[in-house]
C-alpha cells in the first residue's frame, strides 16, 4: 500500500532491509487479523480488477450510443445492467471505465504527494533551524498559489493530459503532508531515542530511516488513504470544470455530477457511480486505520 | 590513570529569541575520571549536571574548553568529532521507555550501534553480539524478539545498558539511569552496573540527584550548583566531611526510612540558571553567607585532594550531621 | 468512630482484553487528624485506591466494598453529593503541580473560584481569605504571587499553591498523591515540613500516597505497604520498619540505598535486591502475588493468597509464614 513505502530513502543496504522486515512482517500479521481491513483491502482489489477487465466483458462499448434505449433504467434484458444516460450510453461500462481513471488518479496522485511530502516534511523537521525555516517558507508560499490558477496555467502551457492532472493533484496534497510529517519529526526528534542514536554516533540519515520514517508511517498510512478518496474528489470537480477528463471519457466523479442533474428523472445515473465511490472511500478509510493500528508494535 | 579529563568547560543553550538571554547551563567545570572507576555528580535539577553529561556525546553545545579520553581530544566550536569517540563514550538515558525505539525489537536495538561502528561485522554476527549481550545483562534468548513496550521498566534499562555496552565502550554516561526505576528493581540496576564495571573495567560517569545512590556506586564525587563544582573528592571526603554548606544541606535533606525525624530544611530553590547570583552562586540560599560571598565568587581550594569553593570552608567545616 | 472506613474496596477495570482488578480487599481505618502513608510500587494500586475515595476512577471502573466518611457512605453517592464532598471535605494534592494548575489562568482567580463559587463568598473576603491561605502554606509576597500565571512560578512554590488550594476548603482529609515526587530533594524537604507543620495546626487527617518509603517516616503515624493491588503489610510506621513482618516490606526497606550514620564509611559491595519485577496491576495469579519474587516461598504461597490478618499489636500482615523472616 502506498503508506507503507517509507519514501526514497529507504532501502539500499540489503541487511538493513532484512532486520527491517521484523516489523513489517509482524504488521502483515496484525492487518492480517484486522478484520475490516482484510475485507476492505479484498473489496478494493476486486474492484480494481472489475474495473480494468470489466469494459472488455461488457458487451457495450462505454462511448456507443444505443438508440434503443435513452435513458432507459436498469435492466438485465437489454443488458444495460445500470441502465443507460440520455445519449444512450451504458452506464455500467461508463462506471467501470470511469472507474480506472479514478482509482489511477487517487493512487497515482496519492504516491505522488507521498513521494514528495514525506521526504520533504521529514527532512525539514529533522535538520530544523534554517533548513527547515526556509523549506516551510516554500510550502507556504505554495499554498497561497491559487490552485485553479496553478492547474489552468498547467493546461495552458502543456495541454490537456491526464499526466497533468496527476501533476497538479499531487502537487498540491503533498503540502499537506508534508506540513503533518513536518510535525511528527519534531515531535519524535526530541524523544530519547532519536538522540541516542544521534549520540551512539549515528548519520542523520541513518537516524531518519531507521528510526524516524517508520514512526512516520503510521499516520503516514492514515493520511494516505484519507488521500486517496479526496484526490478523487477533487478530479470530479476539476472535470466539473471541464479541466478534467473530457467527454466521451468519463471518471467517477463526472459521472456522480452528471447523475446528481437527472437526479429526478433518472436516479440510477447517481445510485450506481455514488455506490462505487463511497464503497471505494469506505474501503480506504478502514484500510487506513488497520494499516496504523498493525504497524504499530504496541497493538498486539 | 586519568581516562576522562573534562578542561574548563562551558556549555551554553543560545536563547530562542532576541529577547531570550543565552543559557550558560555549564560554568567553567573541570573534572577527571581513572579508569575502571566511577565519578558520582549530584545535583538539583538546572545544576548542569545533565547538560555537561550531553556534551560529552555530543548533544549539547560544547562552547568553551575541552575535554579528551585517551588519545582524543575534542575541543570547544569543533565540528568533527574523533569517530573513536563515538565509540568510547556510551550513555544510559534516564526514561528506559522512550530511550529505546518503539518499533524495534530488543536485539535489533542493541545490534544498532554494530551495525554503526563495525562495519566489518555481517547481519549474522551483530545479531549474535547483541544477544549475547542481552544475556549478559540478563535478558534471555527468548526475550530479544520483544519490541520495547512488552518489557518493565527495568528490563527496558538493561536493553538500553546493553545497547551501550556491545560496542566495548571504555566510559559510560548514566544520566540518572535509575531514578524513573522503581525502588525494588533499581537496586538490581545498581547491582548490575557495579558487576558490569568489575567485569569490563569501565569508567562510569554516574550522575543522579540522589545521594544514596551515588554514595554506593562512585569512588568520587563531585556536588554541582548552577553549572558549577563546588565540591568534588573521594566518597569518603564528601559525604564523611562534606565542605560546603550546600553538601551538607543536600545530605541533611535526604529522606532516609531509618530516620523517622523530618529531613532539615534549606530555604528557597535553585535560582535561574539565566541570571545566577553574583560572587558565589549558593549565597542567596545559603544559611551561613557573609559580605564577601556577594563580592566575589570562592576559589575552589583543594585540601589533600577535596575540592570545595566556599570562602567560609576553615571555619564552617565539620562532620556531617549524622 | 474513625473519619474515614475504608472496608474491602476494590477496583476493577473492564476492557475488551477482560477484567482488571487493580485493587482488591484494601481496608483501613484513619480518625480525625491522623495520618497514614500507602507505600507502593507502580502498579499496586496505591493511587487508584486514593482516586477511589473520591470517585475519581473514571467510568470504567467498577469501584466495591466500601468508603465511609464519617459513617456516610461514599461509594455510589451522586456527582452532586460528591462535588460537596471534594474539597471541602477530602481535598487532593497531585504529583504535578503544573498539569493540576490552568496555564491561562492566573494563581488569583484560580485560588478564589472556588470561595466564590463554593462558599459563595464576596470577592474581596475570597481574596483575603486565600491571601491568608498563601501566608500559610508559607509563600513570600503573596498578592504579588496573585496576579502571576503557572509558568512563572517554581516547581516548589507551584506545590505549594495546590497545597493552598486544597486546604482552602478547610477539609477534614488531604490526600497527597505522590506530592514530591517532581521536586528536588531540597525542596522536597521544604513540602513535608511543610505538610506535617499544617497537619497539625489545622488538625486534618492526612492520607499520603508515595513509592518512598523514606518520605513515611517523618510525616506518618501509620504505614500500609501495597503490593499487586492488595495490602501486603500495616502498622506503625517505626514498628514497621524496625522489624518489618512482610519479605516484600523487608526487601523494599533492603533495597535502598543507605547513607545510615557514618556516611564516610564504605557502602557494602551489592546492595540486597528483590529479583524480577513488580505484576502489572490485576495480574496476579492464585497464590500469593508476591510469590515469584519472594526468597521464603513455600508450598502455600502458589496456592492461596494469605489471609491480611492482625498479628501482635496493631499490626496485619498477608504473608503465609508463621513468624517474619
Amino acid at each position: 500500500m502506498p503508506g507503507a513505502v517509507p519514501g526514497p530513502l529507504a532501502g539500499e543496504d540489503a541487511i538493513e532491509n532484512a532486520a527491517q522486515g521484523g516489523l513489517f512482517r509482524d504488521a502483515a500479521r496484525r492487518l492480517r487479523a484486522n478484520r475490516a481491513a482484510r475485507a476492505s483491502a479484498l473489496i478494493l482489489i476486486a474492484l480494481t480488477v472489475l474495473v480494468i477487465v470489466g469494459p472488455w466483458l461488457s458487451p457495450h462499448a462505454y462511448d456507443a450510443t444505443d438508440w434503443d434505449a435513452i435513458s432507459q433504467p436498469p435492466t438485465l434484458a437489454g443488458q444495460h445492467y445500470f441502465g443507460t444516460d440520455p445519449l444512450g450510453r451504458d452506464l455500467f461500462s461508463r462506471t467501470l471505465v470511469g472507474g480506472r481513471i479514478s482509482l489511477l488518479v487517487g493512487i497515482a496522485a496519492t504516491l505522488v504527494s507521498l513521494l514528495i511530502g514525506v521526504t520533504w516534511g521529514a527532512t525539514a523537521g529533522y535538520l530544523g533551524g534554517r533548513a527547515d525555516h526556509v523549506m516551510m517558507r516554500i510550502v507556504d508560499i505554495l499554498y497561497a498559489l491559487p490552485f485553479m490558477f496553478f492547474v489552468i496555467l498547467l493546461m495552458v502551457l502543456f495541454g490537456r493530459h491526464l499526466v497533468l492532472i496527476f501533476l497538479a493533484i499531487g502537487a498540491i496534497n503533498w503540502l499537506d503532508m508534508a506540513r503533518i510529517v513536518r510535525g511528527q519529526t519534531l515531535a519524535l526528534k526530541h524523544r530519547e531515542f532519536v538522540e541516542a542514536a544521534e549520540a551512539m554516533g549515528a548519520s542523520r540519515r541513518r537516524v531518519l530511516r531507521r528510526h524516524i520514517l517508520p514512526n512516520l508511517v503510521g499516520v503516514v498510512a492514515v493520511y494516505a488513504t484519507l488521500t486517496v478518496p479526496q484526490v478523487i474528489l477533487v478530479e470530479s470537480f476539476l472535470s466539473f470544470l471541464g479541466l478534467g477528463v473530457q467527454e466521451p471519457m468519463t471518471s467517477w466523479g463526472a459521472l456522480v455530477n452528471e447523475g446528481a442533474e437527472q437526479m429526478e428523472s433518472a436516479p440510477w445515473m447517481l445510485i450506481f457511480p455514488a455506490l462505487f465511490l463511497s464503497v471505494t472511500l469506505f474501503c480506504f478509510n478502514f484500510l487506513g486505520d488497520g494499516l496504523r493500528d498493525a504497524l504499530d508494535p504496541r497493538s498486539d | 590513570m586519568t581516562l576522562l579529563g573534562v578542561e574548563d568547560i562551558d556549555v551554553v543553550y543560545p536563547g530562542r529569541s532576541r529577547k531570550d538571554m543565552p543559557v550558560r547551563a555549564v560554568d567553567g567545570v573541570s573534572l577527571t575520571v581513572d579508569a575502571g572507576q566511577t565519578l558520582g555528580i549530584v545535583g538539583e535539577s538546572g545544576c548542569g549536571k545533565s547538560s555537561l553529561a550531553r556534551a560529552l556525546i555530543g548533544l549539547a553545545p560544547l562552547s568553551r574548553g575541552e575535554f579528551r579520553l585517551g588519545d582524543s581530544i575534542v575541543r570547544a566550536g569543533e565540528r568533527r568529532w574523533p569517530r573513536r569517540l563515538r565509540e568510547e563514550i556510551q550513555m544510559v538515558f534516564q526514561d528506559p521507555v522512550s530511550a529505546l525505539d518503539p518499533r524495534m525489537p530488543a536485539w535489533q536495538i542493541v545490534a544498532e550501534p554494530l551495525a554503526i561502528h563495525r562495519p566489518e561485522l555481517n547481519a549474522g554476527q551483530r545479531r549474535e553480539r547483541s544477544m549475547a549481550m542481552l544475556d549478559r545483562v540478563g535478558l534471555t534468548a527468548d526475550l530479544a524478539m520483544r519490541y520495547p513496550h512488552q518489557f518493565s521498566g527495568g528490563q527496558c534499562q538493561r536493553i538500553a545498558i546493553a545497547r551501550a555496552l556491545v560496542v566495548e565502550p571504555r566510559l559510560l554516561i548514566c544520566d540518572e539511569a535509575v531514578s524513573a526505576l522503581d525502588v525494588s528493581v533499581q537496586a538490581q540496576i545498581v547491582n548490575l552496573l557495579a558487576g558490569l564495571q568489575d567485569e569490563l573495567d569501565l569508567a562510569i560517569l554516574f550522575i543522579s540527584h540522589d545521594l544514596a545512590v551515588v554514595h554506593h556506586l562512585s569512588q568520587r564525587v563531585a556536588v554541582m550548583y548552577l553549572g558549577q563544582v563546588v565540591e568534588s573528592g573521594t566518597r569518603e571526603q564528601v559525604y564523611g566531611l562534606p565542605a560546603h554548606p550546600y553538601t551538607r544541606a543536600l545530605l541533611a535533606a535526604i529522606p532516609d526510612p531509618a530516620r523517622l525525624e523530618l529531613p532539615a530544611v534549606l530555604d528557597g530553590e535553585v535560582p535561574s540558571p539565566t541570571d545566577p547570583p553574583g560572587g558565589c552562586r549558593f549565597r542567596t540560599r545559603c544559611p551561613h553567607a557573609i559580605a564577601l560571598c556577594a563580592k566575589s565568587p570562592p576559589p575552589a581550594v583543594a585540601v589533600n585532594g577535596h575540592h570545595a569553593a566556599c570562602h567560609r570552608r576553615d571555619e564552617l567545616t565539620r562532620p556531617a550531621p549524622g | 468512630m474513625a473519619l474515614l472506613d475504608v472496608r474491602d474496596l476494590s477496583v476493577t477495570f473492564s476492557d475488551h482484553h477482560g477484567r482488571r482488578r487493580v485493587v482488591d480487599g484494601l481496608s483501613y481505618s484513619l480518625d480525625a487528624g491522623g495520618s497514614l502513608a500507602i507505600v507502593g510500587e507502580s502498579g499496586s494500586g496505591k493511587t487508584q485506591s486514593a482516586l477511589a475515595l473520591m470517585g475519581l476512577c473514571g467510568p470504567t471502573a467498577d469501584v466495591g466494598g466500601s468508603v465511609r466518611l464519617d459513617g456516610r457512605e461514599l461509594l455510589g453517592l451522586p456527582w452532586p453529593a460528591l462535588q460537596q464532598i471534594r474539597g471541602q471535605r477530602i481535598a487532593m494534592v497531585f504529583q504535578d503541580p503544573m498539569t493540576s494548575l490552568n496555564p491561562y489562568r492566573r494563581i488569583g482567580g484560580q485560588m478564589t473560584e472556588m470561595l466564590t463559587l463554593r462558599k459563595g463568598l464576596s470577592a474581596d473576603a475570597a481574596r483575603t481569605e486565600c491571601l491568608e491561605m498563601l501566608e500559610a502554606v508559607q509563600i513570600g509576597d503573596p498578592s504579588n504571587r496573585f496576579t502571576q500565571f503557572p509558568h512563572e512560578l517554581s516547581g516548589g512554590i507551584r506545590q505549594r499553591v495546590m497545597i493552598a488550594i486544597a486546604l482552602l476548603g478547610r477539609p477534614d482529609l488531604l490526600v497527597a498523591d505522590e506530592p514530591t515526587t517532581a521536586l528536588d530533594v531540597t525542596v522536597q524537604a521544604q513540602i513535608l515540613r511543610l505538610l506535617a507543620d499544617l497537619r497539625r495546626a489545622m488538625g486534618m487527617a492526612t492520607l499520603l500516597i508515595t513509592h518512598d518509603l523514606g518520605l513515611v517516616a517523618g510525616l506518618c503515624d501509620e504505614v500500609l505497604v501495597m503490593y499487586a493491588g492488595r495490602p501486603a503489610e500495616q502498622g506503625p510506621v517505626d514498628d514497621v520498619f524496625a522489624r518489618s513482618l512482610h519479605p516484600y516490606t523487608r526487601g523494599l526497606l533492603h533495597s535502598v540505598p543507605r547513607l545510615g550514620r557514618d556516611p564516610g564509611r564504605a557502602p557494602p559491595a551489592r546492595l540486597q535486591a528483590i529479583t524480577g519485577s513488580p505484576p502489572a496491576a490485576g495480574d496476579a495469579g492464585p497464590g500469593c502475588a508476591f510469590a515469584p519474587r519472594c526468597a521464603y516461598r513455600f508450598g502455600p504461597c502458589d496456592e492461596k493468597q494469605p489471609e491480611f490478618a492482625a498479628v501482635a499489636g496493631s499490626r496485619r500482615v498477608a504473608c503465609h509464614l508463621e513468624s517474619p523472616p
